[in-house]
């Protein structure tokens, strides 16, 4: 997995999206500069400013006093104490003597060589020594928490701030390597092979950058915190990561722009508490980053779309723009690769995803890990949304459901301290390699869909809240977990009249029961058959269902006779599927997980009908 | 086309976990067998002072996929000094290998101070498999992960599998050095063992999956026993 991180790093590198090693974006703006002009004397200006750049960062500045090179907090660049409200910064002055010896540092360094910007480092160091911007006017307004940087306004610098130089930013690499590489108790440092890029190099300890805003905090992919994970060390503080300064910058900083870009993220579950709260410490939160080897715009129905940003749309939650999307999604699957696309290596283009989770504060586990080529995940996608694909409750053709909708829907019940059910992460991660990887659908996915179609909330068939209703996508899940890979996939999609299972029969039989109660009924019903029979008549259709066709012919159909409220219809369903019934052995006494799935479907799918058909009358 | 070994041992297992050093927290196996446990399975079953062992091949005979554990862990290395359990435990989330197949294709190479013949160890070790004698149970790269493991009847086709694998660990050198001393191991040779100190340094190669065969760069070896001050 991080190789290919580190291959998508220098893609971003190349292309200038990455930040310099070392360098982080902050919040704080940068508020002052400080002006240096040559000559004799000295001009020293301070600059009142507020822009927003990238900067020198360290994972280890916490509560010890680290300075950054020629760009700091004003209580390290020019040892100003005075804090916001009237305090003072008592570590100033340490501060302060850490900036200037780091700036001997990097005069010194080796890696300095351009002669204009040791002039600059020189004329720096004197001004800094002098205190010559105390002078300027504005000086009192400076707070020790606020960020200055310096400029050299002669030889040849001019407009340029001193930290952003090539020079600097190297030296700033070569310092941070070192500092995060050293062991605590030696401070010798650890060199051996990264066990990402294979190249001879200093072993960091820590990775200075870390992985922002995944699950509502700052976490670390890599890290060691105790003696039980490390090998060939004797305690966390000689042990070493494994890789160099360099990949752990580039993999912290690639995860950081997968993360944030909405393109390449997707939160497949959260994990809540009693009251709806979301617990962001959880392992049990999943969030996939993905993406292409290749970056690839597809041209499909006239669109031009980023293919992963496509393969993903099986993840998106319910929104106005899944309709387009899945529909473009279907239209990319039935397109065979065209001559262009293979001259392209479209087909061979390789589709990376990853699910992470937070493990408490400070970590992050990678939960699962796919790569597939394009070829592949085409004929897998295919599969999985054809297995998941069924007609809506009202007979019409409908897309299949996303992901977060099947979460949504096989956790729609509130338990009874009026939280969500839980889902177990594993059934998502489970639908994701079914939709990827072509595995088969997860074991324990039948039970909860069958678990959820018990409660009355399961057997919901109206949107809500823009999302398909939840009978619909539980029957789509049993449809997929029953026909995943199968013919039947296509022909379960509606209806099969020529479906002879008895629990299938089952479930049509009660579904034309409740719609004989309908009809007969003047007004409407507060609790149908349904609601009452369903979970008997899934379970032993033997017992449930003697007395519920004995009430149909002796109430309910002959009301309907009288009446003449769709009689003969509902008449010869009836005798079509008794008939059929008792071809295949009559009602069975108790119904297993599969055939009680059966039963659902069948339900579902003369529901639909049923409703197609009354929709077509009016 | 499987080259000419001494030895072929097939190896397999429910579950299996070749930790990435990079990922040694929360876990991630590699895809297939390294290098590195590949030998830790022969040491299981044989190993003496005279020899070592160089995996040639590594044959995927199955593989069923990637599996989560999430475990309640120790977070201290159990020594003399008795943990309180509770006070101690981590959940830690590993990404591990399940269903697995491996046929192992290896040699034995013979240390400058052996005194005895190869063909002798290699009988030894033709003995010790047949009768499924092992010195600890072998395992798939950790010890919870116990592996069963029989001689090869010859039949065995690696699953038609490519894929680049990028950079995976090949396996360690125990060097002497008395600048970095992090740890203690043992030296043989012709005037006997003895105790070293020095620090274990990570080898790894570029791994390449064709046709199910993950095969080992010889050269690698000649590395380590460098690095390790083996005359050979």
């Amino acid at each position: 997995m991080l190789n290919e991180i580190a291959e998508l790093a220098r893609s971003l590198e190349n292309e200038g999206t990455l930040l310099p090693v070392g360098f982080s974006p902050y919040r704080e703006p940068l508020k002052w500069v400080v002006h240096i002009k040559p000559g004799n004397p000295l001009s020293v200006y301070l600059e009142k400013t507020e822009t927003a750049r990238p900067r020198p960062y360290s994972a280890k500045r916490t509560s010890g006093i680290i300075p950054y090179p020629l760009v700091d907090e004003a209580a390290y660049a020019l040892g100003v104490d005075r804090e916001t409200g009237g305090g003072s910064d008592r570590r100033a002055a340490a501060k302060h003597a850490a900036f200037l010896k780091l700036l001997q540092k990097i005069q010194l360094s080796p890696i300095v060589q351009d002669t204009a910007l040791k002039e600059a480092l020189n004329v720096l160091q004197k001004t800094l020594s002098q205190q010559l911007f105390r002078n300027d006017p504005r000086f009192p307004e400076i707070l020790s928490k606020d960020w200055v940087a310096f400029m050299f306004e002669g030889a040849g610098l001019e407009g340029q701030l001193l930290f952003e130089r090539e020079e600097i930013k190297q030296f700033w690499a070569e310092h941070l390597s070192r500092e995060v590489a050293a062991h605590k108790k030696t401070s010798l440092v650890s060199h051996g092979t990264c066990s990402v890029c294979n190249h001879h190099a200093q072993l960091v300890r820590i990775a200075p950058t870390k992985v922002k805003k995944l699950s509502g905090g700052d976490r670390q992919l890599m890290s060691l915190n105790a003696s039980a994970f490390i090998s060939f060390a004797s305690d966390s503080s000689d042990a070493h990561l494994g890789v160099c300064l360099r990949c752990a910058e580039h993999i912290s900083q690639t995860l950081n722009y997968l993360i944030q870009d909405e393109r390449h993220r997707k939160t497949l579950l959260l994990a809540l508490q009693a009251g709806g709260k979301v617990n962001y410490d959880s392992p049990a939160n999943q969030v996939a980053v993905f993406w292409q080897k290749s970056p690839h715009e597809g041209d499909i129905d006239g669109q031009e779309i980023e293919l992963s940003t496509l393969s993903v749309a099986a993840l998106m939650e319910s929104g106005p723009e899944v309709e387009a999307t899945l529909n473009l999604l279907q239209s990319f699957l039935e397109t065979p690769w065209s001559p262009k696309d293979y001259a392209l290596g479209i087909p061979d283009n390789r589709f990376f995803l990853a699910v992470l989770s937070p493990n408490g504060k400070g970590r992050i586990a990678l939960r699962e890990w796919i790569a597939v080529t394009l070829n592949d995940l085409k004929d897998r996608l295919k599969a999985y949304l054809q297995a998941l694909k069924l007609r809506s409750p009202d007979g019409s053709a409908s897309r299949p459901p996303t992901i977060p909708e099947i979460v949504v829907a096989l956790r729609n019940a509130q338990d009874r301290k009026g939280g969500l059910a839980e889902i177990s992460p594993n059934l998502v991660r489970g639908l994701l390699r079914t939709a990827y990887l072509g595995t088969p659908p997860p074991p324990g996915l039948l039970e909860a869909a069958i678990k959820r179609l018990r409660s009355p909330r399961g057997r919901e068939m109206q949107v809500i809240k823009r999302q398909p209703p939840p009978f619909q996508v539980l029957a789509a899940v049993l449809k997929l977990a029953l026909y995943y890979g199968k013919k039947e996939a296509e022909t379960m999609e509606h209806l099969n009249p020529l479906h002879l299972d008895p629990a299938y029969l089952c479930g049509r039989l009660l579904a034309v029961l409740e719609e004989a109660q309908r009809r007969a009924a003047t007004g409407k019903l507060n609790t149908t058959l349904v609601d009452r029979f369903y979970g008997a008549a899934a379970t032993g259709p033997a017992a449930a269902f003697a007395p519920l066709v004995k009430l149909a012919h002796t109430a309910h159909l002959p009301k309907l006779r009288r009446e003449n409220r769709g009689y003969r219809q509902l008449e010869e369903l009836l005798t079509d599927i008794m008939t059929k019934l008792e071809a295949a052995g009559g009602f069975p006494h108790t119904l297993s997980l599969m055939a009680q799935a059966q039963f659902a479907l069948g339900f579902y799918h003369q529901r639909a009908a049923l409703a197609a058909r009354s929709k077509t009358e009016e | 086309m499987a080259v000419k070994t001494h030895v072929r041992l097939r190896a397999t297992g429910e579950f299996a976990c070749f930790s990435r050093p990079e990922f040694k927290v929360e876990r991630v196996s590699y895809p297939v067998m390294t290098p590195s446990a590949a030998r830790g399975m022969l040491e299981a079953i044989f190993w003496k002072p005279e020899f070592r062992w160089e995996v040639r091949e590594i044959w995927v005979l199955q593989h069923g996929g990637e599996f989560v554990l999430l475990r309640n862990e120790l977070e201290e290395r159990q020594g003399q000094t008795p943990i309180l359990v509770e006070d101690k435990r981590q959940q830690r989330a590993s990404l591990v290998l399940k269903d697995v197949a491996y046929l192992i294709l290896a040699d034995l190479r013979l240390a400058p101070h052996a005194d005895a013949p190869l063909p002798k160890y290699l009988s030894q070790f033709e003995r010790r498999l047949e009768r499924g004698q092992c010195h600890h149970q072998p395992y798939l790269g950790t010890r919870e992960f116990a592996a069963r493991f029989e001689p090869s009847d010859g039949s065995e086709t690696p699953l038609p599998w490519d894929q680049d694998l990028g950079t995976m660990l090949f396996d360690l050198a125990f060097r002497e050095d008395d600048q970095r001393q992090e740890m203690t191991f043992l030296r043989h040779g012709r005037e006997g063992t003895r105790e070293a100190k020095g620090f274990a340094e990570a080898l790894f190669f570029h791994a390449r999956l064709t046709g199910g065969v993950l095969k080992v760069p010889q050269e690698k070896y000649l590395e380590l026993y460098r690095l390790e001050g083996w005359q050979c």
